[in-house]
């Protein structure tokens, strides 16, 4: 095969593509995302539909419960414990807020993460003990690129309205005591 | 009681999660403190941590990664559970005495400090090579910011 058609066929592979995130996209709801959202901020300007990649974030309990895919603004709602000092125009911190943070789980992040989440663990000793490894279904909900200066691999993920735990699949939970020290795995 | 335990709105994070994890700053005293994140009662919709006072040094040599927190703990002057609602509000403060800590909320011996030393905790260095001086020469005053002592808790 040529590099013309070469090109041509990944050009159509790249459209449909594009086409089925759009598609996807469109098919989804996100009014708890675009609530209370102040009207300069789109916090799903830079969504995408992620289906092809895994992602990890780190759970309180060895397994996955509905609370784990609160964000902290549904938290800080339900509880009407707002920071009394929170800035509702800045657009970074309500849209960090309103999404969930995960990591993209791939063989170059796996050590950078598990050592993030192993930091929290440490200090905690006892939260934030496993980390669930998961796909997003085709509704779940769409990912916004965020890297953070200690690692390159976070998205913020935004759900859709009617997200449940079925809306993640392929799931497999590591518990962090795996990676200690075989005297500190005794301790717990 | 809550005043001398709680943070100032200045503190800083040391280590980062969904929560803050570690925190350094100064109560009301002006004494430093670490404030630590243990879990998370969803159904209550509060935070704990333990809020350690610790003398300088042995802050200073945890923030240098020369001790574990937990060592920071097993030698703290005082520790408290401190349960928070969502937005750090103070809800409930309780003395605890490190013998009574149950297993499961230790941090683990590998408890290191995760990042490098933040200039701001030169001011601890400097507090401790002045108050080294206050031991080696008694004589010279030294001015209140300088010289704060932990405070008794009661």
């Amino acid at each position: 095969m040529d590099n013309c058609k070469k090109q041509l066929i990944l050009s159509i592979l790249k459209t449909n593509v594009a086409n089925d995130i759009k598609y996807f996209l469109h098919k989804m709801n996100f009014t708890n995302i675009q609530n209370d959202t102040p009207s300069h901020c789109n916090c799903l300007e830079k969504a995408t539909v992620t289906l092809d990649k895994q992602f990890a974030r780190h759970i309180y309990k060895p397994n996955v419960r509905p609370q784990d895919f609160y964000s902290k603004w549904e938290k800080w709602q339900n509880n009407n414990a707002f920071p009394l000092d929170f800035d509702y125009n800045d657009c970074k911190r309500v849209c960090g807020n309103k999404g969930i943070s995960v990591h993209n789980w791939e063989n170059a992040s796996k050590e950078i993460i598990i050592n993030e989440y192993l930091n929290n663990f440490k200090i905690t000793g006892k939260a934030q003990n496993s980390v669930l490894i998961f796909r997003l279904r085709q509704n779940a909900g769409a990912v916004v690129y965020t890297p953070q200066s200690t690692n390159a691999y976070h998205y913020d993920f935004y759900k859709d309205d009617d997200f449940s735990l079925d809306s993640i699949d392929d799931l497999e939970i590591i518990s962090l005591k795996n990676y200690l020290e075989e005297d500190e795995q005794n301790d717990r | 009681m809550i005043d001398k335990v709680n943070l100032l709105p200045n503190y800083h994070v040391l280590h980062d999660s969904e929560w803050p994890m570690l925190m350094l700053g100064k109560n009301v005293l002006g004494d430093y403190l670490i404030a630590s994140f243990l879990e998370e009662t969803e159904d209550l919709g509060q935070l704990n941590y333990f809020h350690v006072f610790a003398n300088d040094s042995i802050l200073l040599a945890f923030l240098k990664g020369e001790i574990a927190y937990l060592d920071v703990m097993k030698q703290a002057e005082a520790i408290f559970l401190v349960a928070k609602s969502y937005n750090y509000t103070v809800l409930n403060v309780e003395k605890i005495a490190f013998a009574d800590l149950s297993k499961d909320m230790l941090p683990l011996k590998s408890s290191f400090f995760p990042k490098s030393i933040p200039s701001v905790f030169l001011d601890l260095e400097k507090r401790i090579s002045l108050n080294k001086m206050m031991a080696e020469h008694p004589k010279k005053q030294l001015t209140k910011e300088h010289g704060q002592q932990i405070p008794a808790f009661h």
